[in-house]
């Protein structure tokens, strides 16, 4: 029924269509293909959630509220110029960079003795050895300013090229570049002071 | 690349990630983000039905009622449109009825018929007479199914319905839908043969013609009885 739908798409515009293109424009019409695009993108942004927050409670959290409001936008997001899988990221990006202000409120209310250990204890935090390297970086990533730590988690662990971070962030390859270079220069720094690296 | 910062470059671009993978999220978001898709869809489905089943109950008066909308207890009376025609609508706005003035004679008894067709419609008590495919510059345009049902008190009324599948957009406005009617009554189309296809679990004939309307649309009517 999907590929139905998806062939008769093709052919009426008579354009070379990525998949992604298809699924969202079958999508509209039936849950199949809803569902194939679903598949395809649950994982990566789960897990680019996953490493921004190192939460799994909040990452679930926060990838239910990225794939409801897409799917609710989707009509929208043939006009958006950006791949859907940018357009995803970039969702996820806002929905990540709204739980840090958030956190950033909580942690002011924290100060009060009474709140202070509950609100500093992550609901599920990862403990496995194979994390704890990437523990030590998120640490020192939390160090830096959201849009350095951003750039820094969709180059190196999600394996973005510069274009796609552009895409993903809205900003141009200049600003990109800048971002990228200076939040690895601090953290190259955080990490150094910590002994991770070698001075 | 400058070189102070190969070495942070170097040391990122080893750091081993542990995935995570939660099942049973996965499926349950999955269940509510389909989930929401599908009513989504059932809404607007619902939504233009009623809007062709009422617009064509009003301008080619066909001789019965019109409804569509499913799971609906009661209706109401709203009134009457700028046409003098009879407006009922569902409970749960779902539904509107659209009934000529020489239709209904008694509001009540009239409000009544529906909800029990309603439920006789629910129960799929019905019997398929007619179907009605109309597909403007290849586009199907809409399905339109004329049930008959036997009320309780032995009376039968022919319905006709928004047909399951109808999936273009109503593309043709009131406008040149008044102009369609026009040029279908007044003379066979183009007569592009026959057809048969399996509806509701039996065959039906289907005639085709073909129409132009003044602004060059093409109208594919096709009307098929069972045989």
């Amino acid at each position: 029924m999907a590929d139905d739908a998806v062939e008769c798409q093709l052919e009426s515009n008579g354009e070379m269509w990525d998949e992604d293109q298809m699924l969202v424009s079958a999508a509209l019409q039936n849950t199949e293909a809803a569902g194939r695009l679903y598949d395809k993108y649950y994982s990566d942004i789960l897990g680019y959630i996953y490493r921004c927050t190192f939460d799994r409670t909040v990452a679930e959290d926060l990838t239910s509220n990225v794939f409801l409001s897409a799917f609710r936008h989707l009509g929208q997001y043939r006009w958006r110029q950006v791949p859907f899988r940018a357009w995803l990221y970039r969702i996820a990006t806002n929905e990540v960079r709204m739980y840090w202000r958030r956190q950033k409120r909580v942690k002011i209310i924290s100060l009060q003795p009474d709140n202070e250990e509950h609100n500093s204890a992550p609901s599920a935090v990862d403990s496995t050895a194979a994390s704890e390297e990437y523990r030590l970086v998120h640490k020192a990533l939390l160090e830096l300013p959201l849009k350095y730590r951003t750039v820094i988690i969709l180059r190196y662990f999600e394996g973005k090229v510069i274009a796609e971070i552009c895409e993903i962030t809205n900003r141009k390859e200049g600003t990109v570049k800048s971002q990228l270079h200076r939040g690895l220069a601090r953290l190259q720094d955080i990490l150094v002071q910590r002994g991770v690296l070698p001075g | 690349m400058s070189k102070n910062i190969e070495n942070i470059d170097r040391y990122l671009k080893g750091v081993v990630l542990r995935e995570y993978e939660s099942h049973q999220h996965r499926q349950q978001l999955r269940r509510e983000v389909l989930g929401k898709i599908e009513r989504r869809q059932t809404m607007s489905v619902r939504k233009r039905a009623w809007k062709v089943a009422a617009l064509l109950a009003v301008l080619i008066g066909i001789g019965a009622i019109s409804v569509v909308g499913v799971n609906i207890g009661r209706y109401y009376y709203y009134g009457k449109n700028d046409d003098g025609a009879h407006i009922f609508i569902s409970e749960d706005r779902e539904s509107v009825v659209t009934l000529s003035d020489d239709e209904v004679t008694d509001v009540e008894q009239t409000r009544g018929d529906l909800e029990e067709i309603e439920l006789l419609r629910q129960q799929d008590k019905r019997e398929l007479l007619k179907v009605e495919e109309t597909m403007t510059d290849g586009t199907l345009e809409m399905i339109v199914h004329v049930y008959k049902y036997e009320l309780s008190d032995g009376r039968r009324i022919d319905m006709r319905e928004g047909g399951e599948g109808t999936g273009g957009a109503f593309a043709l406005g009131k406008a040149r839908m008044e102009e369609w009617f026009r040029v279908r009554k007044a003379g066979p189309g183009e007569d592009l043969g026959t057809y048969e296809e399996v509806v509701r679990d039996r065959v039906f004939s289907f005639k085709r013609e073909k129409y132009f309307l003044s602004d060059g649309t093409e109208v594919i009517w096709s009307v098929g009885w069972p045989k």
